[in-house]
C-alpha cells in the first residue's frame, strides 16, 4: 500500500491513540464529535492514575458517539468500539485482532505504556495501523508512533501549539517526521474521513 | 509477515521462537510453550538482556547448567510491583471471603512470582487474627525465587505506593510494623510465615488430591494463550473444594467453558466461588 495514498482510501484495521497530561479533553471532543458509523476499532492508551480504576471510561462515555469499553484480556478489537486500555495494565494489539494486557513493569514510567499500544499495533497491522499522539507531559508514545511510521502506517501528532502540554507530541517530533500534525478538530476530520 | 524478537542482538523469529520453548521444555518446569506468543517475545528478549546473552547457541548451550535455568525460570516470572495491587480486592477478600472461610482453611498461590501478593495477604491474615490457623502454599519453578521469597525479603519499589494502597484497605495504619527497610530492600517480619509452605513447580499445577480452600492466582493467565490458558484454568478449579473461591485478575476472564462451575462473588474484584458445600 502506498504510503502517499489518500488517507480516506486506506483500510485500517486499527486507530491507536494515545495521551497523557491535559488528554482527556481531547480525547472527549474527539470522541464527541466522530460519525456513529466509525469503521475502525479504536485503542485509546491514556496515561492515568493507577489506583483509580473507575470514572475514566464512564466519563468518555457521557458524550461519546461510539462505545468506550475497559476491554478484558483476549478480548476482540471490534469496529467502532473504542477500548480504554485499563489502569495499571500495559495493553497490546496482537496479530489476531485481540487485545492482550499485562502486569510486566512500567516503561517510561508508565502502565498503561503508549509505546507498548503502539509498537504492538505496529507489528501486528503494520501499514494498517493509524496512530495519534496527543498532549502530554512525558516522552511515552513518540518511539512506538515511530514504529509505526516505519512500518509504513499512518501517524499523526496533534500540533503542539494545541497541547496543554507540549512535551510528548515534541518528543515525537524530535524523533520522526509524521504524516501530519493537526490541530483536535482537523484530527476528528481525518478520523470521519474513514467512513463510507 | 516479519515476527521478529531483538535481544541485545540477537534476532529470534516465532521458528526460532519455537524451537527455543521446545528445548526449554525438555528440562523441568521450563515449560513455557503455552505462553502467548507476542509474550514470550517480550519475555524473552528481557531474560537475554538481564542474563546478559546474545547469541541463541550460547542461551542453548547454557541451559544444560542447572544455575542458569533456575536464573532463566527467575526473570522469566513478572513480578507484582506493588503491595495490595486493587486496594478493593483486597477488601473484597476480608469483607466477604473470611466470614465465608472461617477460621481454619488452606490457600494455594499456584504461581507466586514475587512477594508482593503473598505478603499483602499475610498481612490481611494478621489483622484478622488468622495468621495461626490459615495453611498458605506459594509455587514457582524458579528455587531462587522461592528462597527469597520465603527469607521474606522484598526488593523496594514503591513503598509510598504500598503504604498508600494499604490505607485504602482502612485497615490500622501500622503498616511499617511489619517490615524493616536496609540497603533498598524490605525485609518482612518472618513470624508471617510461620503457616507458609513454599515449594517449586509448574505454575498451576497441584499435587494429586490435593484441594484448595482459596486460590490466588491474579495476572497469570493473561500470560498464556488460549488452549493453555483453558487448559491451566481447568486444572486450577479442578483442585477447589466446593464452595472454595478463586481469585484472578481484575481484568482477566474466566474460559468460558468453566463458566458453570463457578459463581460470581464479586464481578468488579474477579472473585468466584465454586459450586457446593465443603464436604459434601
Amino acid at each position: 500500500m502506498s504510503k502517499n495514498m489518500e488517507i480516506s482510501d486506506r483500510k485500517f484495521k486499527v486507530v491507536v491513540i494515545g495521551g497523557s497530561a491535559g488528554s482527556f479533553s481531547i480525547v472527549s471532543k474527539i470522541l464527541s464529535n466522530l460519525d456513529p458509523g466509525f469503521p475502525v476499532p479504536l485503542v485509546l492508551c491514556l496515561h492515568r492514575l493507577k489506583h483509580v480504576r473507575s470514572g475514566l471510561v464512564e466519563g468518555l462515555n457521557l458524550k461519546s458517539k461510539i462505545p468506550v469499553i475497559e476491554p478484558f484480556d483476549k478480548e476482540k478489537l471490534k469496529p467502532g468500539v473504542a477500548m480504554l486500555a485499563p489502569s495499571n495494565y500495559h495493553l497490546f494489539v496482537e496479530f489476531d485482532s485481540t487485545i492482550s494486557l499485562s502486569t510486566e513493569d512500567v516503561h517510561n514510567h508508565s502502565r498503561p505504556s503508549i509505546d507498548y499500544a503502539y509498537s504492538s499495533a505496529a507489528y501486528a497491522f503494520r501499514e494498517k495501523t493509524l496512530g495519534i499522539i496527543l498532549t502530554g507531559a512525558n516522552k511515552d508514545g513518540a518511539k512506538g508512533l515511530k514504529d509505526i511510521g516505519d512500518k509504513k502506517g499512518y501517524t499523526i501528532v496533534q500540533d503542539p501549539a494545541t497541547c496543554d502540554v507540549e512535551t510528548m507530541p515534541q518528543a515525537a517530533l524530535k524523533l520522526f517526521q509524521p504524516d501530519q500534525i493537526l490541530t483536535p478538530d482537523e484530527i476528528v476530520k481525518v478520523l470521519n474521513s474513514l467512513v463510507g | 509477515m516479519n515476527k521478529t524478537c531483538f535481544c541485545m542482538g540477537v534476532t529470534l523469529g516465532i521458528n526460532e521462537l519455537k524451537a527455543v520453548t521446545s528445548e526449554m521444555a525438555r528440562y523441568e518446569n521450563m515449560d513455557y510453550t503455552g505462553l502467548s506468543f507476542s509474550f514470550l517475545k517480550r519475555r524473552l528478549a528481557y531474560v537475554f538482556d538481564k542474563l546478559r546473552v546474545r547469541k541463541l547457541v550460547t542461551f542453548s548451550e547454557r541451559l544444560k547448567e542447572i544455575d542458569f535455568r533456575d536464573d532463566v525460570k527467575y526473570y522469566m516470572a513478572v513480578k507484582v510491583t506493588e503491595m495490595f495491587r486493587d486496594p478493593g480486592f483486597w477488601r473484597s477478600v476480608r469483607h466477604n471471603l473470611f466470614p465465608a472461610l472461617g477460621k481454619e482453611f488452606n490457600v494455594w498461590f499456584p504461581d507466586t512470582p514475587s512477594g508482593e501478593e503473598l505478603f499483602s495477604f499475610l498481612v490481611l491474615l494478621k489483622e484478622n487474627e488468622l495468621i495461626d490457623s490459615v495453611k498458605v502454599i506459594c509455587q514457582h519453578p524458579s528455587e531462587k525465587l522461592c528462597n527469597e521469597i520465603s527469607e521474606g525479603v522484598l526488593e523496594v519499589k514503591d513503598p509510598e505506593l504500598n503504604h498508600s494502597n494499604y490505607k485504602r484497605l482502612e485497615e490500622r495504619d501500622r503498616f511499617e510494623t511489619y517490615f524493616k527497610e536496609e540497603n533498598g530492600i524490605l525485609r518482612f517480619d518472618k513470624a508471617l510465615l510461620k503457616n507458609c509452605h513454599f515449594r517449586v513447580g509448574a505454575p498451576g499445577v497441584a499435587e494429586e488430591e490435593e484441594m484448595f480452600d482459596f486460590i490466588v492466582f491474579r495476572n497469570s493467565g493473561i500470560n498464556y494463550a488460549y488452549g493453555r490458558h483453558e487448559e491451566l484454568f481447568k486444572n486450577i478449579v479442578d483442585h477447589i473444594h466446593p464452595g472454595g473461591f478463586l481469585a484472578i485478575g481484575v481484568k482477566e476472564s474466566i474460559p468460558g467453558n468453566l463458566n458453570d462451575f463457578l459463581m460470581v462473588v464479586d464481578e468488579k474484584e474477579s472473585i468466584f466461588r465454586k459450586a457446593g458445600i465443603k464436604n459434601e
